[in-house]
């Protein structure tokens, strides 16, 4: 009662507020819309994005089996061959002189 | 009134009709009718798990999973038929024709083959077909790169092996099960299959009308739970190595299979198994089932006189002889039960001592030794280092053979078994059991996984006692007698100088239609070395060599190639 007493008594003030509030309210409303769109146009980002997280993994997975098979004992054992070594034939074990070395 | 009254009735039973209508949809139909809108709105997808690595003892790859594709088509999207299907000829051509020359007839043939071959699957009325199962990404590649429409991928996974077949009888392999899914099958794949498979993931999202999500929408994401490591005692130099020279010995010698086992006695890690004739993994269907069963465990075979060691540790630990006790009655071949027990060169010394029977391989000694431990004894040390019973290690398809029950052995079927005639062991439980002599006494439970990981976590697989069947000092003897067999046997030429090696040879006939053939053996060798600290165990195993039916002719040099190599590895000087 107090409340409407006073707008009665600033008619003036009542109308800024009325119209603050649907000013406020339609702000808010195409606010509304407009987030609401926004976040249900993201789809085609998201699909955009899985499709790029999806290709990066399938490179990983492919690099890591490539990286796998390229330090397999197989794959450097016909490497060495190709570069010439060869497995060691002979041997010499330096034997225990029981003289102290100096490093 | 009566106009009203009708009027009234109908107005109820129109609004009855709603009301059981709206009913039948609501509660009647309610569960087809929420599932028929989820369906429009939901797009709800399976997340398969990728199954687990195996790994050496190094952390390096034995087997892994790799990304393959199905392709598909759907016919009636495909304009193009004949377009789209002289491409996907061209790719699958080059690719299955890359290592090979083909003239321009042939080309043009097996060109136009493939070509008919998918122009019949998209021509078929359907709405969707297969054009390829299990494609790599190179042929994925080179198909998306038409952009054909109407084709389509699908991602699934593959067993990747970078060192190709090596381990396969260890490994086992991957195949379908009645459903369609991933399983194992032999090997580690098999026993571990409920740890390597993982748990498939669920990915679930709201979508517009045009099929894309909305990311206000309902949103469900289950992770894939990948399937758990396996990091196995597997040394794969030594692995390698075992391979390489149990090759080179098939085809030296003639055999017809080879097998090997290197462990290290004193935990039970099984450092390195290989057999052959192998088979590769990622391929299966291409050989016969015999193939896939792991010889060193699956087959049972008579060990000859690599098993002399056992029963005279035996005895030695039963106190019942000594080192240096002499046969009395080794002057020639003994009747037994309406056989002849020989020597194996018809060779025989009178008053021949225990570890010369050792060094020379006498059956007639052996015979003697089996007379003083007695039938009780004998079985219950054969017992008691593991024979009969499962060596319980991680690998599928164990197959260890039984003992007969104590009534049925006979005064012969013991002097046999003294020299290993007539009992069957599998490759497995020889090197279990001879671990015994390397290892001071103890009994350890093979193991092939050393760990395994799970999103981190990783639970070590301890070595495991099961027993001290002999003492340290009969451990001792028995270990002296076998270097020597070494250095005087008949294995001595090919022995690595320097070294102390403790070993044993073998050749067992193999028994066909009630009797032994002598030109079919399976030659063995095991010991273990350095005789004095041991670093590892090793059988070495020829099926039928036709080059020589001896084991110190055949096994034993490979063992010895093997054993240079393991020397160099370990970095072991020679002693002398």
């Amino acid at each position: 009662m107090n409340l409407l007493y006073k707008f009665r008594s600033y008619p003036f003030l009542s109308r800024k507020i009325i119209l603050s509030l649907i000013v406020v309210t339609i702000v808010a409303a195409l606010i509304q819309i407009w987030v609401v769109n926004r976040l249900s146009t993201y789809g085609e980002q998201i699909i955009s994005l899985e499709k790029s997280a999806n290709v990066l993994e399938l490179e990983n997975k492919v690099l890591r089996n490539k990286l796998d098979k390229a330090s397999s004992l197989k794959e450097i054992n016909i490497l060495a061959r190709n570069l010439g070594f060869e497995s060691i034939k002979k041997i010499e074990y330096l034997q225990d002189i029981g003289i102290a070395l100096n490093k | 009134m009566l106009r009203i009254k009708i009027i009234k009735y109908f107005y109820f039973l129109f609004i009855l009709l709603i009301i059981l209508r709206l009913g039948y949809w609501q509660i009647i139909r309610a569960d087809y009718l929420t599932a028929k809108g989820e369906n429009q709105r939901l797009n709800e997808r399976e997340v398969l798990a990728s199954r687990g690595s195996i790994l050496f003892s190094d952390q390096s790859t034995l087997a892994s999973s790799q990304p393959m594709f199905l392709i598909y088509a759907q016919p009636k999207v495909v304009k193009d038929k004949e377009g789209a299907s002289s491409k996907l000829a061209g790719v699958i051509f080059d690719l299955k024709f890359k290592d090979e020359t083909l003239d321009e007839e042939s080309k043009f043939k097996e060109l136009d083959k493939l070509k008919k071959d998918f122009l019949d699957k998209l021509s078929k009325d359907l709405y969707w077909v297969s054009l390829g199962y299990k494609v790599d990404v190179y042929i994925k590649d080179q198909v998306e790169k038409f952009n054909i429409e109407g084709i389509g991928f699908e991602e699934s996974s593959a067993r990747f092996y970078p060192e190709g077949s090596s381990s396969a009888h260890l490994l086992g392999f991957v195949g379908s099960d009645i459903y369609g899914s991933d399983t194992g099958y032999f090997g580690l794949e098999g026993y571990y299959n409920g740890e390597l498979k993982g748990k498939s993931g669920l990915f679930r999202t709201e979508r517009d009308a045009l099929g894309l999500p909305i990311l206000i929408g309902n949103f469900l994401s289950r992770e894939p739970k990948v399937g758990k490591t396996l990091s196995l005692n597997i040394n794969r130099t030594i692995q390698f190595i075992v391979e390489e020279k149990l090759k080179k010995g098939v085809e030296k010698y003639g055999a017809k299979g080879a097998s090997a086992i290197v462990m290290d006695p004193k935990t039970g890690n099984i450092l390195a198994m290989a057999s052959l004739p192998s088979y590769d993994p990622q391929n299966p269907s291409g050989y016969p089932r015999e193939f896939f069963k792991n010889p060193p465990i699956a087959d049972s075979y008579e060990p000859g006189s690599t098993f002399k060691v056992l029963v005279m540790a035996a005895a030695i630990n039963e106190k019942v002889i000594k080192e240096d006790t002499k046969c009395d009655n080794c002057g020639g071949p003994i009747r037994l039960g309406g056989f002849d027990i020989r020597t194996w060169n018809n060779k025989y010394t009178d008053g021949i001592n225990m570890t010369e029977t050792i060094i020379h391989s006498n059956n007639i000694g052996m015979v003697f030794v089996s007379k003083k431990l007695g039938k009780e004894k004998l079985l219950s040390y054969i017992e008691r280092f593991g024979f009969g019973k499962s060596t319980n290690v991680d690998l599928q398809d164990e197959d260890s053979p039984s003992l007969r029950s104590k009534s049925e052995w006979k005064e012969i079927d013991v002097a046999t078994a003294s020299f290993g005639q007539g009992i069957a062991v599998s490759a497995l439980q020889m090197v279990k059991a001879v671990g015994v002599i390397a290892n001071g006494g103890k009994l350890m439970e093979p193991h092939v996984v050393k760990a395994i990981t799970d999103e981190g976590k990783s639970i070590d697989i301890k070595p495991k006692e099961l027993g001290k069947p002999i003492t340290k000092e009969t451990a001792k003897v028995i270990t002296n007698m076998m270097v020597r067999a070494v250095n005087e046997g008949e294995a001595k030429f090919v022995k690595p100088d320097g070294y102390k090696i403790a070993g044993k040879t073998g050749t067992a006939q193999i028994p066909v239609s009630g009797h032994y053939d002598p030109n079919k053996t399976i030659a063995s060798f095991i010991g273990f070395a350095p005789a004095d600290d041991p670093k590892f165990i090793m059988l070495v195993r020829y099926t039928e060599p036709s080059s020589s039916v001896f084991g110190s002719e055949t096994a034993a040099p490979t063992f010895f190639d093997i054993a240079k190599e393991l020397f160099l590895y370990y970095g072991i000087p020679p002693h002398e």
